[in-house]
């Protein structure tokens, strides 16, 4: 158990113009299970691959517990960390058992004590009658805890997950995910999670980083995240976000669908977006209503509707499935948050063009 | 020579997600070690330069001289011509076995691979004994029609039917494996724009095979600049020729590395040219899914051709020399050709070129996994040295080895030590090529984990890596033990005086036209290459199944 303290972290491929990892700061606190969320490139397995060690920094420090792993001029090399991974494709060495696969790291402790462990590890993640296999006669899910147990063995002091559930098939990965959950849980290890799987993410995390080309844009617990995104970017990609255009004015923000109070001061006049998720939204039909339902989806135990507004703009609508609105109904729209979060229109472009 | 580093290592690597790309520095040991094979590789080639930049004007004058000019025409309308044919006939080969549904394709499949083990100098020697002047194809055909002549053999036709006969399996073979290794949804689409079999093959299925064509080629043309045995026992005067002849016979030492230099530029250009021509285009599957197996081509009644066309490359390129050398052999056994020397000769080829084997693997292994594991600008220059074994004919290697040896290092001067030093550079590339592709089916997050399980990077080396590229490392060696003991350039020059091996052994008593004396060695080469050969071609055989 140890905390993980990343300051000023730069990364630059030789390639690449962009830096991977640019002046990332982040703490993750002990026995803390910390998920890196973001699209592909945003630099999050990279930032796990150099608290592993396998990447180096060229700037900035790692420290994990009270050593500095990596900064300037101190390198400590990935055997020396102490550090547990788990592979996105499991690495599980094809020439070994499971057993030998789970004790590969643990061969310098006595015999004894070393078969002990690798029968209390293979116990924990339900695979002991399965030691005498080889990993091409296990199931992904199986290969993904002989993977998991190998890295917990040596009792590491930070345990890493890169993509750990994204070779599954989507019914055996929500299972897997509380079973990993688990085991981590019992264990009371310091755990970094990377993925792109915003609820995969939710489920699991204590707290989250979202990063988005090579920055960290929010690090919170899932649902500040949801409910207040710090950026544009996270309101996007975490959950469905639809911005509705307004003007300031007295700090508030009007728009076709009412007005909200400001939280950030901005002058009179400004133009910004309030930021509406579906499930923030109500309709319920009424005659006198000025929007129209123009899409129906149906999902079971909910049901999206588009539903368009005089200004011809179509929103999303989503709530229970209880009692189904036919299509071209009038609707009234009622929003359920007091203060939805409001993002300038100046920033959307500097975002849009950084 | 085998099948090029480049084919195997391409289709290989299709379905493998992309290596990234480490940013830890590679470890020492490792540098100083591929240092250490770069610079043995670099030393023949540095030592003709040198030579050829110090050596007096008359050089320059030499090489302008008509019969140089001469020479080169000759080589080049030789590897130009051999590679076509190989080509005419590598490619339906390679279809009709893979992508038909011909009968016996299994059998075929094998069978015409195989005329790769028998060494130019014994095809020669069959071609001379069963097509020459008074040879057994002469004498039937002048008790049957009262034929007195055959066409002249030596020169141009004799060379060229050797060393289409012996080659054409390089292109074979790197186009069977393009072949499966493109996705047939790519023929399914064309099919449903509108194609039909024939077009889709001409639009589709031979554009995506150019990469393997041209890789094929290229070995087939590096194998005719760099020939030997065919080009002396058929006299034609290629560059390998005139170089022996010049070093042997007229003594003329310089004349002869500034010919070697020659022909190594030769090589380049050819190398060059191969690099051209694999274009800008990707050759990557495009579905990230699994590949289904090829559905075959329907042949109908076509497969009567195709079945005499397979069987007539099968009777002149396997069954011809083979029967030709057994006949000679039995006719010898009956006069009493002992048979000692011939055991003497195996034990030599044996030893030397399992040597061979063994130091090639492990000089190609710092080079691999520094070229694969830790690529970067340096890395891969080194790679593209270690392939220069490619480029660089026997004949060449010898010759600037035997010179540099002479005169700096009399004590390595004719020992088997330096003879093996020389297979081993021209060998390496093969060993290096199929070590590369398995270590690219590796993925490196293998030898992460064992990293973050505590190892050091000398321990994963040991414990991870090497166990897991086991199967490329037994078959690099054998492709190494097996060109090694054809190799007769090489040994002829750079053997101890008395040494024999199997090849010299062959060539000198073909040379004489004592073709009895030259059958043992000569079968034995062919059946312990094919041996090797099977092994190499192990998967082969079960992909067909």
């Amino acid at each position: 158990m140890a905390k993980i303290e990343l300051s000023h972290i730069t990364k630059r491929y030789a390639s690449q113009a962009r830096p991977a990892v640019d002046d990332l700061s982040l703490t993750v606190g002990e026995g803390e299970l910390l998920v890196l969320l973001g699209p592909s490139g945003c630099g999050k397995t990279t930032t796990l691959r150099m608290l592993a060690g396998f990447e180096r920094p060229e700037n900035g420090k790692i420290r994990i517990g009270d050593e500095v792993v990596a900064n300037g001029s101190a390198w400590v090399p990935p055997e020396r960390r102490g550090v547990g991974i788990v592979f996105q494709d499991y690495a599980l060495f094809p020439h070994l058992t499971v057993a030998q696969n789970v004790a590969f790291g643990i061969l310098k402790m006595p015999r004894r004590e070393r078969v002990q462990r690798v029968e209390a590890v293979l116990e924990a993640v339900n695979l002991s009658e399965y030691a005498g296999r080889y990993p091409h006669e296990l199931s992904g899910g199986q290969q993904q805890r002989v993977a998991l147990a190998r890295a917990l063995a040596p009792q590491p002091r930070v345990l890493l997950l890169d993509e750990p559930f994204s070779n599954l098939d989507p019914e055996l990965r929500t299972a897997l995910r509380y079973e990993v959950r688990s085991i981590v849980r019992r264990s009371g290890i310091t755990t970094v999670l990377v993925t792109h799987d915003q609820s995969e993410a939710f489920a699991l995390a204590d707290r989250v980083a979202v990063m988005h080309q090579g920055r960290l844009h929010q690090l919170a617990d899932p649902e500040t995240l949801y409910r207040r995104p710090a950026s544009r970017f996270v309101a996007s990609f975490v959950g469905r976000a639809q911005f509705i255009a307004g003007r300031v004015c007295d700090d508030q923000v009007h728009t076709e669908l009412g007005a909200f109070q400001l939280q950030d001061h901005l002058p009179c006049g400004a133009s910004a977006d309030a930021l509406l998720r579906p499930d923030d939204l109500h309709i319920r039909p009424d005659q006198t209503g000025n929007a129209l339902v123009v899409e129906r989806e149906f999902a079971g135990a909910t049901v999206r509707y588009g539903v368009r507004l005089p200004s011809e703009h179509v929103i999303d609508v989503i709530q229970p499935s209880g009692h189904l609105i036919p299509l071209d109904s009038a609707v009234r729209i009622e929003v359920l948050p007091r203060d939805p979060v409001v993002f300038p229109t100046q920033e959307a472009v500097a975002i849009n063009a950084g | 020579m085998s099948v090029g580093p480049s084919t195997t290592a391409r289709s290989k690597n299709q379905g493998v997600r992309e290596q990234p790309l480490h940013s830890l520095r590679a470890p020492l040991p490792l540098i100083m070690l591929a240092l250490l094979v770069v610079g043995a590789m670099l030393l023949p080639i540095a030592y003709l330069v040198v030579r050829a930049i110090t050596a007096d004007a008359n050089i320059v004058q030499q090489l302008f001289h008509p019969r140089t000019i001469t020479v080169f025409g000759s080589t080049v309308l030789l590897a130009t011509s051999v590679t076509a044919t190989c080509i005419l006939v590598g490619v339906p080969l390679a279809w009709l076995t893979v992508a038909s549904d011909m009968p016996g394709r299994r059998w075929f499949a094998v069978l015409t691979a195989l005329p790769l083990v028998i060494p130019t100098y014994i095809g020669g020697y069959a071609i001379v004994s069963a097509l020459g002047p008074r040879g057994a194809l002469q004498v039937l055909l002048g008790r049957l029609f009262g034929v007195e002549r055959l066409p002249e053999l030596y020169g141009f036709w004799g060379a060229w039917l050797a060393l289409a006969l012996f080659s054409y399996p390089y292109v074979l073979l790197s186009v069977q494996s393009g072949l499966r290794g493109l996705d047939p949804a790519l023929e399914e689409a064309s099919r449903s724009l509108g194609f039909g079999p024939w077009r889709t093959f001409w639009r589709v299925t031979l554009p995506q095979l150019r990469p393997s064509i041209a890789a094929g080629a290229l070995l087939v043309a590096l194998y005719t600049l760099s020939d030997f045995g065919a080009v002396s026992l058929l006299q034609f005067n290629s560059f390998s020729r005139a170089i022996y002849v010049q070093y042997r016979g007229a003594f003329d030492r310089d004349y002869a590395a500034a010919l070697a230099l020659v022909l190594v530029l030769l090589t380049a250009v050819v190398l060059g040219a191969e690099m051209w021509t694999r274009g800008r285009a990707r050759y990557h599957r495009s579905t990230v899914g699994v590949v289904k197996p090829r559905p075959r081509a329907k042949l109908g009644p076509w497969r009567w051709p195709a079945i005499i066309f397979c069987s007539v490359v099968v009777l002149i390129a396997l069954v011809m020399p083979v029967g030709v050398v057994s006949f000679w052999l039995v006719r010898g056994l009956q006069e009493g050709e002992p048979l000692r020397l011939v055991w003497s000769a195996a034990w030599n080829s044996v030893y030397t070129a399992a040597a061979a084997a063994v130091f090639a693997v492990f000089a190609a292994l710092p080079i691999a996994i520094l070229a694969v594991r830790f690529r970067s600008r340096w890395t891969t220059v080194f790679e593209g040295i270690a392939y220069g074994g490619y480029a660089l004919p026997g004949i060449v290697i010898a010759l600037a080895l035997v010179r540099f040896a002479s005169q700096y290092t009399p004590l390595l001067y004719q020992t088997l030590a330096l003879m093996i030093f020389a297979y081993v550079l021209r060998f390496l590339p093969q060993a290096l090529g199929t070590i590369r592709s398995t270590l690219l089916s590796v993925s490196p997050s293998l030898e992460e984990a064992a990293r973050s399980l505590g190892y050091s990077p000398l321990r994963v080396t040991l414990r991870v890596t090497l166990p897991l590229i086991r199967p490329g490392i037994l078959s690099g060696a054998a492709l190494v033990f097996l060109t090694a003991m054809k190799e007769l350039p090489t040994t002829l020059l750079l053997g101890p005086i008395g040494f024999k091996t199997l090849a010299t052994a062959t060539w000198t008593a073909t040379a004489e036209g004592f073709f009895a004396r030259a059958a043992a060695p000569a079968l034995l080469i062919i059946v312990v290459s094919a041996f090797s050969m099977l092994f190499v071609l192990r998967d082969t055989w079960s992909d067909q199944h």
